[in-house]
């Protein structure tokens, strides 16, 4: 078993393993402001290899709402559980599937908002800032969300079953056996998203499975602050993409990035 | 040239505020629910709103990233510079900068505008990566001395990559429009062809920038129904429509 959850507060170089049969590469890092503040990144990465089977989930914290940082550390590892104890069967019928992750989701706000009642705010702040958090926290903490699980099916022709499941403004990316492959079910859309206090807002989840991926043989995962790769038909070397991370960062807008790249 | 750039911490949109101290501001007004407040309390309630709101957009975590700078220079015969210099927003949350503002006599609006004009000239060019500036005007009578038209066109030909600096008037009077408004939250907003009833008003109007898209897009998402084509001009005949017009001068786009 091979198991990753990004640090918050703390830089993940764009770094690859191989755990058959996958090939996975991955990266995370703090918008700059954060770094120098010194504060938790409002992205969240994480995946899990067991078996033959990846599970992962990618998180972007809505920072206009109450830390979202919390919901996108909260849902991730959710989501993980909630994929690891599906079985691949499971996850192949569309409708099934939406309705009972659509379910699963809007059980998880009592948990979610409890988990937010507990958080404490540092001691010393300006009065409206904390009045301000205070009114934030009553709305609760949001992020959106890109997660999926593949399970490998045949190892001869490289097909696997594939799930995958959004709601906002995660960028997806598919691969077949050489070209990138169009994707219409899953499209970035900002207004959607998770929150602790209502679950789905802005419009219903996103899934995409069964027969509809199965030419798939590679996926990339990232949130906007990675927009530099929007434009490249191929996802270059390990150290071009650290390089292309670091000129992120550098930008007046530079955003929490985090970056997962699955072939197999 | 479209208003688009966001405002981040390395960005920071800059607002200025000129707030006219005079005498007729201890007047009363429509404070809603009935109620009569001074028009220098009114407006102090919807700057320190605003404020909040610039807090409220600029949070990170459970930190204030400094998406804005301020400036507030209130004015009567004279101009005071009530901040003591541009703050940043995480500066001015631990400020209490309303808590001793005095009204005073007369209302030199040409001297507010001028001191404004030279704040941005300073300014302008560390601002070349940033949103436009946005000079929120708060007035409640004509002018006394120098006619203040001639400043603020010069003001309002400045500009940044991201477009021309942005004026915003904000007129508290109970004679400017013919009919009142109902419900601000349904008000479609100052056109170029809305007829006030002021001549002062009139003058406002011309002197009042074009309300950005990105500006609009930002009211429409927090409930109000200002339409395309309006003015960044607000009658404020009563103190939702102050609060109206404060709330606009923070809609710049953020990151």
């Amino acid at each position: 078993m091979y198991t990753f959850y990004s640090d918050q507060k703390k830089e993940t170089p764009v770094s690859s393993v191989y755990r058959d049969p996958f090939s996975i590469r991955y990266g995370y890092a703090r918008a700059n402001e954060t770094q120098e503040a010194d504060d938790f990144g409002q992205d969240f990465l994480a995946f899990e290899v067991k078996e033959r089977s990846l599970v992962f989930a990618v998180c972007d914290g809505v920072s206009l709402s109450f830390c979202g940082d919390l919901a996108a550390r909260f849902l991730s590892e959710e989501l993980l559980q909630w994929l690891g104890s599906r079985t691949p069967e499971e996850l192949k019928d569309e409708i099934i599937i939406k309705e009972k992750l659509t379910e699963h989701l809007g059980q998880l706000t009592a948990k979610g908002t409890e988990a937010i009642r507990r958080h404490r705010l540092p001691g010393s702040m300006p009065p409206i800032l904390r009045e301000v958090l205070e009114e934030k926290r009553t709305n609760g903490s949001e992020t959106m969300f890109l997660c999926g699980r593949i399970d490998m099916a045949d190892d001869i022709t490289h097909e696997a079953h594939v799930f995958l499941a959004s709601s906002g403004d995660l960028r997806l990316r598919l691969w077949g056996h050489t070209e990138e492959i169009s994707n219409p079910h899953i499209t970035s859309d900002t207004k959607k998203r998770w929150s602790t206090k209502d679950g789905i807002i802005g419009g219903e989840i996103q899934i995409a499975t069964g027969g509809m991926l199965k030419d798939t043989r590679r996926i990339a995962v990232y949130s906007d602050g990675f927009a530099a790769i929007d434009g490249l038909k191929t996802l270059p070397s390990t150290d071009q993409l650290q390089i292309l991370v670091k000129k992120s960062l550098q930008s007046p807008l530079s955003d929490d990035l985090s970056f997962l790249d699955i072939a197999w | 040239m479209d208003y688009r750039l966001q405002a981040t911490q390395q960005t920071p949109a800059y607002i200025m505020y000129l707030l006219d101290i005079s005498a007729s501001m201890n007047q009363l007004m429509d404070a809603g629910n009935g109620q009569e407040k001074r028009r220098i309390d009114v407006v102090t309630s919807a700057l320190n709103s605003a404020i909040r709101q610039m807090v409220f957009r600029s949070t990170k975590g459970s930190r204030l990233s400094p998406r804005y700078k301020v400036s507030i220079l209130a004015y009567s015969d004279n101009v005071f510079d009530v901040l003591g210099g541009i703050k940043s927003i995480d500066e001015l949350a631990r400020m209490k900068p309303l808590d001793n503002v005095q009204t005073q006599r007369l209302t030199n609006t040409a001297k507010a505008f001028s001191a404004a004009e030279k704040i941005l000239l300073q300014e302008l060019d560390k601002m070349k990566d940033c949103p436009t500036p946005l000079i929120c005007h708060m007035t409640d009578g004509a002018y006394t001395g120098e006619d203040p038209e001639p400043i603020v066109q010069r003001i309002m030909n400045l500009s940044v990559p991201d477009g021309k600096v942005l004026v915003e008037n904000i007129f508290i009077s109970d004679e400017i429009l013919s009919k009142p408004i109902e419900n601000s939250k349904k008000w479609p907003g100052i056109m170029y062809e809305t007829v006030l009833e002021e001549d002062y008003g009139n003058k406002l109007k011309r002197l009042s920038s074009p309300l950005p898209e990105s500006y609009r897009e930002m009211m429409i998402e927090t409930g109000y129904k200002i339409e395309p084509g309006a003015l960044m001009m607000l009658p404020g005949t009563n103190a939702d429509l102050v609060s109206l017009g404060f709330q606009m001068s923070a809609a710049t786009p953020v990151r």
